[in-house]
């Protein structure tokens, strides 16, 4: 009888199994089914996206208003607590469902371009884009751009005091007071592998030894820098320029400063586009790419929340932008193009090793 | 068919559905065995962090059993106000990923009236809100256990000694469930990263993540997992060995009354302030520290806007996850309920599959995907997909669930129904489902809750175009204006309890129509 009970039982989710599964074979929003190649004629692109999604989303409806096609926007998660579309894409190479993936720095592209996951697009729209920034082999195409800037609590740092370098948060003002991101994740990863390159090995080396000896706190993320400076328990911290937009946007008493204007400059972190090699809707990623590199998108993102730079230096910025742009900035002198293969280096061996010990 | 053969046919569902579930953790496992990594696995640093990770283990099942089975005792058995709808919030905790319950805290140390709160850092910060996150699983799990114990045993035991010896007596029947409960929350901790991550605990998980994410080395993280599931099961399979021979002689008495709680002038208040304080605690503080920036800046509209969008994905992955969840779990439960050896083989495997970090059986099955003809997009890329392993991913919940109810059925009723020749499956409508009733419709709610909560599988495997809500808030919260994402969060809650308060009304459908 139970042996009867248990067939029965088996038969339950099986059944449940195939119901569900033959019902979405037929779906057209199934990707990668047969119902998506039918979409992807009538014109669908999939955008696996690590910028964040508040500031992605505007551009993906406008490009939809504009061309026609369908965006499918897969947006990261804050970078550190899950392990993120690069990853993803990384898995899915074979036989990939992402045509496009538009990153907010150049080293998770570049990391892309070296596991074999994107292909070479020569856009014609990268015309009056400055071409350092961007891939020599043409797998990632720069655009926009944030900056590293140190951010500070207003309350707790008057002007006369306030940071000019990044070595500040060494200083003993500041003991206890500073913070910044795990160095291993996200765009601090990208900082940490430009400090190696723009000092040398044992100066940046000796760089985070300092923070450690002046008790800089390692947080989560940037948004979580920027929210702990903002409310104090912290009083200055390395963030991106977005998340500082964000605070000011939201009356928070902060300020920044761009780091290092007399010395080695400040870190310039443009966004960059590559094409997924293999995708889905080649023509459609194709389209995408061209779209996010018009001086137009430049001008949309500057408008933005997100308030990033535009590279082309012809892009009218919008009054009241925050920011300097790019051309106004002493940028950190740092080859784009072989900032993932330093950060590889480092992060397994000195960065990790220097996470591992910090207090 | 044969004793022998049914035995065998048992042993054979059993390790079909440990298969299953083992399935999409396997492609990295089996790529990790077959290479050499560059990098070693046992460090300096990784020995901590497998000291830490035990002591944040041993610590949330310690915290949510101290409180998860005096609390669900005491709910259980003694009557006060508002008593089912208080005891279904206490699953709030639960639904919330365990990040946004610490950035809540952390909000509300930095505001001013609040800063005499001690602020959770580090490992005790972590066992302090994954404890109390926790603390559901134990109080369900002894409130499903006492609500097995007849009406005539509290009454012999209150006659015997007053309300004291009911208490004790009945801590001593739910405490193996319990402590398998508080096991299994324990064991759900290791491999959540964002806690330590935010109060800056060097656990495993973080150094799997950091594997994972920074050096995108998955043979090492492979390695590291497959320790974390070792020590894992090293650790648990004495206590559970220990907590299946309790659980046996827990069920040897047949249920003939349901208790009715009894309304006890003291302990009903302290009944009615614990699950209060307790939800005070663990839900409205960070909650309310979470949700504060919506006070000064509410974008209700916009959060309504994304609710809207994301619902109907949410309830494909979470019931979808649910209903593979119980009946995976139903099919281990009904196979293996005559046999302690079978049911401790699952319980282990299962227990040593949820110590693993999600993103394994993830990328282990987008591996697969991409290597799989197109016309399997159905089982390997779609919504089915993510359930599937959200669902596999939240087997062992289920599991316990089931093989408790399991074990309550008598088997004279099957007995008699073969006497009399009654059809297996009328027997299964009007007996058997009735009196699993309960056991399904708590493993759906577990199950369901659980899933939202998992952000790492439900993000990697989702299909292009299909959101859930609990990822949509995870993506915009990391540079979105913070009444956003404090209005989705309060949306996300108050949907949460919506659907708890739905599934106070699913046991009138399930009647115990056997006596």
């Amino acid at each position: 009888m139970k042996c009867r009970l248990l067939t029965l039982f088996l038969a339950i989710p099986f059944a449940a199994v195939g119901t569900l599964g033959c019902s979405r074979s037929s779906s057209p929003s199934g990707p990668g089914s047969s119902g998506s190649n039918e979409m992807s004629a009538s014109g669908t692109v999939v955008v696996y996206s690590s910028v964040d999604e508040v500031f992605a989303q505007p551009i993906c409806k406008q490009f939809e208003q504009d061309t026609g096609i369908a965006v499918e926007l897969v947006p990261d998660t804050e970078e550190t607590k899950s392990t993120g579309l690069v990853n993803r894409l990384i898995a899915e190479k074979e036989r990939p469902r992402a045509d496009v993936f538009w990153s907010g720095d150049p080293v998770r592209a570049a990391i892309l371009k070296s596991k074999g996951v994107s292909a070479p697009y020569r856009s014609a729209a990268a015309d009056g884009l400055p071409m350092e920034f961007s891939d020599a082999d043409h797998h990632w195409i720069s655009f926009s751009a944030r900056a590293r800037v140190i951010v500070y609590n207003k309350d707790l740092v008057p002007d006369d005091k306030k940071p000019t370098s990044i070595h500040d948060l060494a200083d003993a003002r500041f003991k206890g007071k500073a913070c910044l991101a795990n160095p291993l994740f996200g765009t601090t990863s990208m900082h940490a592998a430009a400090l190696f390159q723009a000092l040398g090995d044992e100066e940046a080396k000796k760089f985070f030894q300092s923070l450690v000896d002046n008790g800089a706190k390692i947080l989560s993320s940037n948004g979580e820098v920027r929210r702990r400076v903002a409310n104090g328990e912290y009083a200055i911290g390395l963030t991106d320029t977005d998340d500082v937009n964000v605070a000011i946007q939201e009356g928070k008493p902060v300020g920044f400063v761009y780091p290092d204007a007399d010395g080695i400059g400040t870190l310039v972190m443009p966004n960059a586009v590559a094409l997924v090699a293999g995708g889905p809707n080649n023509e459609n990623g194709k389209k995408f790419i061209d779209y996010l590199l018009r001086a137009e998108t430049e001008a949309a993102l500057a408008r933005s929340e997100a308030a990033q730079m535009p590279l082309r230096s012809n892009v009218v910025l919008p009054d009241g932008f925050p920011f300097k742009s790019v051309a106004q900035l002493k940028a950190m002198s740092v080859d784009y193009a072989t900032l993932a293969d330093t950060l590889e280096k480092i992060s397994g061996t000195f960065l990790k090793q220097w996470v591992d010990e910090h207090p | 068919m044969g004793h022998g053969a049914k035995r065998i046919l048992r042993w054979v569902l059993v390790g079909a559905v440990l298969c299953v579930a083992i399935g999409p953790s396997l492609p990295l496992v089996v790529s990790t065995l077959g290479q050499e990594s560059p990098r070693p696995v046992w460090t300096d640093a990784f020995s901590r962090s497998v000291q830490t990770t035990l002591w944040l283990g041993v610590g949330v099942s310690v915290v949510s059993l101290l409180i998860g089975l005096p609390l669900g005792l005491l709910a259980a058995l003694y009557r006060f106000p508002a008593r089912w709808p208080l005891v279904l919030f206490q699953a709030l905790p639960l639904l919330l990923p365990s990040f946004l319950l610490c950035i809540g805290w952390s909000n509300l140390a930095a505001v001013t009236w609040t800063s005499w709160l001690p602020a959770p850092d580090g490992l005790a910060g972590c066992v302090f809100v994954m404890g109390l996150q926790m603390v559901p699983l134990p109080f369900f799990a002894t409130w499903a256990a006492c609500h097995n114990l007849t009406a005539s045993q509290i009454d012999a035991s209150r006659l015997h000694g007053g309300d004291k010896s009911v208490l004790r007596l009945s801590a001593r029947a739910c405490a193996p469930v319990a402590i398998v409960a508080a096991l299994l929350a324990g064991t759900l901790s290791l491999s959540d990263p964002g806690a330590p991550l935010i109060f800056g605990c060097r656990s495993m998980a973080i150094e799997i993540l950091t594997s994972f994410s920074a050096l995108f080395d998955y043979d090492l993280a492979g390695r590291q997992c497959l320790l974390l599931a070792g020590w894992v099961l090293l650790l648990t399979a004495p206590v559970l060995l220990v907590g299946l021979r309790w659980l046996a002689a827990a069920v040897l008495a047949r249920q003939t009354r349901p208790a009715v709680p009894y309304p006890h002038r003291a302990l009903s208040r302290i009944a009615l302030a614990g699950v209060l304080l307790v939800l005070f605690v663990g839900i409205v503080v960070p909650t309310f520290g979470l949700c504060l920036p919506a006070a000064q800046n509410p974008m209700i509209g916009r959060a309504a806007a994304k609710v809207g969008d994301t619902a109907s994905t949410t309830l494909i992955f979470t019931g979808g996850a649910a209903l593979v969840a119980v009946l995976f779990a139903a099919t281990v439960a009904l196979a293996a309920s005559e046999s302690s050896r079978a049911r401790l083989t699952s319980l282990a495997v299962l227990f040593a599959l949820l110590a693993m970090p999600p993103a394994l059986a993830a990328i282990g099955v987008s591996r697969v995907a991409t290597h799989s003809p197109q016309h399997l997009d159905w089982l390997t890329r779609s919504p089915l997909t993510v359930a599937l392993i959200l669902g596999l991913r939240f087997l062992p919940v289920a599991t316990i669930s089931m093989m408790r109810a399991v074990a309550s059925l008598s088997p004279s009723w099957t007995d008699a129904a073969r006497v009399h020749g009654v059809a297996a499956p009328r027997l299964f409508v009007r007996v058997i489902l009735p009196n699993l009733g309960s056991a399904i419709t708590v493993s759906l709610l577990l199950v369901t809750v659980l899933a939202a909560a998992d952000i790492t599988t439900t993000h990697l495997l989702q299909p292009p175009g299909a959101q859930s809500l609990p990822v949509a808030i995870f993506t915009v919260m990391a540079n979105s204006p913070e009444g956003l994402v404090a209005s989705l969060c309060l949306l996300y809650l108050l949907c949460v309890v919506l659907l708890l308060a739905a599934a106070s009304q699913i046991p009138r459908l399930w009647p115990r129509r056997v006596a």
